[in-house]
């Protein structure tokens, strides 16, 4: 360190009231204390005179660069850099501004290692104010940047897992909407190409029955009327199961409608039909309710026609529509005094063509409450049975109130 | 002709063709059908193409048309003589298997004349057969210089 130095030192802290020998000695205090700072920097430090040549350094630079102390001092600081003339340009800004901040920059190690840096560099004066050179500190960021690269890594990491989830939800829904074409398409040829067979042999069935009845043995008309007979049940068979898919496929039109309006409806096709049967029909006035009319007037044809049809062995049949109004919900639920149920099957009722009674007793496919089932479940609802063999039936479902919003 | 016009049946299913005609043939109506397997051949019919190049031309006074046929279906045929000038009067009555609601919505968007659901009971079948026949092929009127020539089988 040159002499100047250590006055510039000795100012600092103000020396002044003390004697020369006192002085000297503080001043050799002074420059071990002040040397010690520098060199207990962790901080690669530099003085580099206005020539641009380095005048001095701290061990932490001696680290850094991987060159002594010795062969450092009086060579070009911008050597040992990676892009020298962005060193020179700091260098300059320093000299013109008095001083630069977070000046990125990387020290190229001997060994060919690259350190990241962030310089502060001021200038330093003489006591007549001239400028002398830059004083500059450098601090290593390599971690930081690391760690800055590492996140970076792993939120690209993230995004692309993220991408590839998106990717995978995309396919998910495609293959779902082709599930759903495929399946509409299945329903199609069922409605389509298992119906032609169908209408094919009940063709050739009655073909024969009328040209040729003279001529067929009993027997023979016997097993005609049976195919006949299994094809209309086939075809029955085949329409109830492409109207419970076509429930599961169609989008619920959900409307604020009258319940009386759609069981009234439902109550005159079902008179219409009965006419000779001696029914009373006990019926509640029902809520307004918030779902779709055109299932719900399934739901009740359902209900009421399967009451009116295992009430068939009744002398006088007995059918109770009532509503329960319960906190969210209501609770609907017709009530016959026919054959009912044992309630160990009740959990089958709902079942698609699930059937508790023979079918030369009462005929159907056991698809009726399915869709009832099904219905209700898509309207948020349950359905359940309570019945007795001998002792009638009730059956309930459950439908939330109309939200208020 | 005893004032019965003819009838094209676009008809893939051989039993569905016998069983349509024996049908007509109930109504006295069989001899005035003829008789195609798919779409293509329908609009050759039509166009007096192909194997019916010399066939007498005019338009038919109905053509009864099932949906699903191979090569081309009643819809794209449909949609052909909808937009062809010199068959788009003809009345078509789609009679088919399919009860789809994109099909009832297709045919009536292109501008049938009636959809007649194929009743699995061959009585209703042979009703239906009959009411179209007799509503179509007698009682309807067509418009002026379409559907009165006849042609030779």
């Amino acid at each position: 360190m040159k002499k100047g130095n250590k006055s510039k030192v000795a100012t600092l802290h103000q020396m002044t009231e003390v004697t020369l020998q006192d002085s000297e000695e503080n001043l050799r205090n002074a420059y071990h204390y002040t040397r010690s700072l520098i060199e207990a920097s962790l901080d690669p430090l530099v003085t580099i005179n206005a020539e641009g040549k380095i005048s001095d350094v701290n061990l932490a630079t001696e680290k850094a660069t991987g060159f002594p102390r010795k062969t450092l001092i009086g060579t070009d600081f911008s050597d040992y850099f990676t892009e020298p003339e962005k060193a020179r340009i700091g260098f300059q800004k320093t000299f013109e501004n008095g001083s630069v901040i977070d000046y990125p920059l990387s020290i190229r190690h001997k060994s060919n290692k690259i350190i990241d840096v962030i310089y502060n560099a001021n200038v330093y004066r003489n006591e007549q104010g001239k400028v002398l050179g830059v004083f500059a500190a450098a601090r290593d960021i390599t971690e930081r940047n690391r760690v800055k690269e590492k996140r970076a890594a792993e939120l690209i990491i993230a995004n692309k897992e993220l991408a590839f989830q998106n990717e995978e939800k995309g396919k998910r829904a495609a293959e779902l909407i082709s599930a759903n074409k495929e399946l509409e398409a299945f329903s199609y040829s069922v409605s389509h190409d298992l119906r032609a067979p169908l209408r094919h042999i009940n063709g050739y069935v009655d073909l024969l029955l009328s040209r040729f009845y003279d001529s067929l043995p009993d027997k023979a008309r016997h097993y005609l009327d049976n195919i006949a007979d299994s094809s209309r049940q086939m075809g029955t068979l085949i329409d109830d199961l492409l109207q419970f898919s076509r429930i599961g496929r169609q989008e619920t039109r959900l409307v604020e409608f009258d319940m009386n309006t759609i069981v009234h409806e439902v109550l005159v096709s079902i008179k219409q039909d009965n006419q000779e049967r001696n029914i009373e029909w006990c019926i509640a006035t029902l809520p307004s309710v918030y779902g779709d009319k055109a299932m719900f007037h399934l739901v009740w044809t359902n209900l009421l026609s399967n009451a009116v049809k295992f009430t068939r062995t009744r002398e006088k049949t007995i059918i109770e529509i009532n509503v329960l109004d319960e906190n969210d919900v209501f609770i609907f639920s017709v009530h016959d005094n026919g054959v009912g149920f044992d309630m160990q099957y009740a959990q089958k009722l709902f079942g698609v063509f699930q059937r508790l009674h023979p079918i030369d007793e009462f005929e159907g496919t056991g698809i009726g409450l399915a869709n009832v089932h099904h219905i209700v479940l898509r309207h948020g609802g349950q359905t359940w049975a309570v019945g007795e063999p001998d002792k009638g039936a009730t059956f309930y479902f459950s439908l939330p109130k109309i939200k208020e919003d | 002709m005893n004032g019965l016009r003819t009838i094209l049946l676009a008809e893939n299913n051989p039993k569905d063709v016998e069983l349509t005609l024996e049908a007509m043939t109930e109504n006295n109506l069989a001899n005035h059908i003829f008789v195609v397997k798919d779409g293509v051949e329908a609009l050759e019919f039509l166009h007096c193409e192909g194997k019916y190049k010399h066939r007498k031309e005019g338009n038919p006074a109905l053509i009864l048309l099932d949906i699903k046929m191979p090569r081309m279906d009643g819809i794209e045929v449909l949609r052909n003589i909808r937009s062809d000038s010199a068959l788009k009067r003809i009345p078509v009555v789609v009679l088919t298997s399919s009860r789809e609601e994109k099909d009832l919505f297709n045919t009536y968007e292109l501008g049938v004349n009636a959809y007649v659901l194929k009743p699995v009971d061959f009585k209703q079948f042979i009703e239906a057969v009959k009411q179209i026949g007799s509503f179509w092929a007698v009682l309807n009127e067509l418009p002026p210089e379409r559907g009165l020539v006849a042609w030779e089988k």
